[in-house]
């Protein structure tokens, strides 16, 4: 199959209208996007596969509710990242019914010496994997993808101040979960 | 208003001058006091992995899996106007995906059953984790931020980048400022990983505009015109400008050569 000149608009247009190819066309014109959020977005690719499987298919349902008034691309993204959500979530529910702290393994932040600091620090992917949906979503768009901040507050739908707010905060959080600060107890 | 500041726009933005100026100034006045400085380099190296963490690679089979599961779709919710039955997710240009996606594309049958959208609880699949989560330290108030070695940052980084960054074969000439973003979050500091030694190399080599003891960000072997090298990576104080130092591999207390260093970013 070759592309198609059509834009996303009309290839979503056409899906509506019947179109048995569009959507599929689309779904694959973005499809590395929509991984690349997912993947940071969650810790796990199995994970990331099964929200970006997820997000199309909800799309696939609800081409009908697309109003225009953002671009497509923004539109798929917001629905990837409201599947992200939505599994680290319900991920997290099962987990504190479910699993304790493994023995042994405190939480960062109790241990001054370095030493332990260093066995304890976390991962990137795990650090981001620490910080509130919505600050962890803002980070991803804006601080890894690189995606502009006004087109970042497009696809979470707030404004722009409060995804630089997010990020900010993100940022402060992430610094500690990294080790490059800590904090200190007076 | 609107405007940019380049000439070819409509005038200048003041607004937005007035926003970088205030910026400007609030930096200066922030990197004069060393603490904020600190604090300030902190930031820039937690951006600056943030920046440099790859994405994981597409798995081979996540567009027939789509295809797959929108095809399903579609046999279970015609769309409007839809007269043909069978519907197919149809395959899309191969130009536009990996290699290994096109290959899945063309010979692979699709073997992983779909999932229904919106399962909740009980998704075969889903591991548990522990999510840990940081004690909040009531009556603490203000906390103090300090600043350490960001050598852990690296070390914990490597797994996650260091086997994408390519090793410079010998003579291969590479173009620095390349290798040193390559090497942001990268952990292959070789023998300059302890500390002490790389401390003791920074003195030695006499690498200008890096204190003995600063926090390096990552770094890489490189040959650099015939010449083995170690490439480190530090934190300038300055939000995505980085210092690039290449040293040599013996580098250490005892002795050390300064082969190359340059600043990149803006």
């Amino acid at each position: 199959m070759r592309p198609s000149a059509r834009s996303d608009t009309e290839l979503l247009a056409a899906h509506s209208a019947g179109d048995e190819h569009a959507f599929s066309e689309l779904a694959a014109r973005h499809l590395r996007v929509l991984w690349g959020v997912a993947a940071q977005t969650l810790r796990h690719p199995e994970d990331a596969a099964d929200a970006v499987q997820e997000a199309l298919v909800a799309a696939y349902r609800a081409a009908d509710t697309f109003r225009g008034d953002s671009a497509v691309r923004t539109w798929l993204v917001r629905i990837v990242i409201n599947a992200c959500i939505d599994r680290v979530r319900a991920d997290r529910v099962r987990v504190e019914n479910t699993v304790d702290e493994p023995a042994g393994h405190e939480p960062v932040g109790r241990h001054p010496d370095l030493a332990t600091d260093l066995a304890t620090r976390l991962s990137v992917r795990e650090a981001l994997a620490m910080l509130p949906e919505p600050q962890r979503a803002a980070v991803v768009l804006v601080e890894i993808a690189g995606w502009p901040v006004a087109e970042a507050a497009g696809v979470l739908q707030v404004p722009v101040g409060t995804v630089k707010s997010r990020c900010a905060r993100g940022r402060a959080r992430l610094a500690v979960l990294l080790g490059h600060l800590r904090e200190e107890v007076p | 208003m609107t405007g940019g500041i380049g000439p070819d726009m409509s005038g200048p933005d003041v607004e937005l001058l007035a926003g970088l100026a205030a910026a400007e100034h609030a930096r200066l006045r922030a990197t004069a006091d060393p603490a904020t400085a600190e604090v300030l380099d902190a930031l820039a190296a937690t951006r600056a992995e943030l920046a440099a963490l790859p994405v994981p690679p597409m798995p081979p089979d996540l567009w027939s899996r789509c295809a797959a599961a929108l095809q399903t779709e579609a046999q279970h919710t015609k769309t409007p106007g839809t007269e043909a039955p069978g519907t197919e997710a149809r395959e899309p240009d191969p130009e536009t995906l990996p290699p290994s996606e096109r290959t899945a594309l063309s010979h692979e049958p699709i073997v992983r059953k779909c999932r229904s959208f919106g399962a909740g609880g009980g998704v075969p699949g889903v591991r548990m984790r522990a999510v840990r989560t940081v004690p909040q330290r009531a009556g603490q108030g203000r906390a103090r931020w300090g600043v350490r070695a960001l050598l852990a940052a690296v070390l914990a980084s490597a797994a996650l980048v260091g086997g994408l960054v390519p090793a410079a074969r010998p003579g291969e000439p590479i173009e620095l400022a390349a290798a040193g973003r390559s090497a942001l979050g990268s952990a292959d500091l070789g023998p300059l990983s302890d500390p002490v030694r790389r401390a003791g190399c920074l003195r030695a080599a006499g690498v200008p505009g890096v204190a003995a003891g600063a926090p390096v960000l990552g770094g890489r072997r490189v040959v650099l015109a015939g010449r083995p090298g170690r490439l480190l990576v530090f934190a300038t104080g300055q939000l995505g400008v980085f210092r690039v130092v290449v040293v040599d591999p013996d580098c250490g207390p005892a002795g050390g050569t300064l082969l190359h260093t340059l600043v990149i970013g803006d």
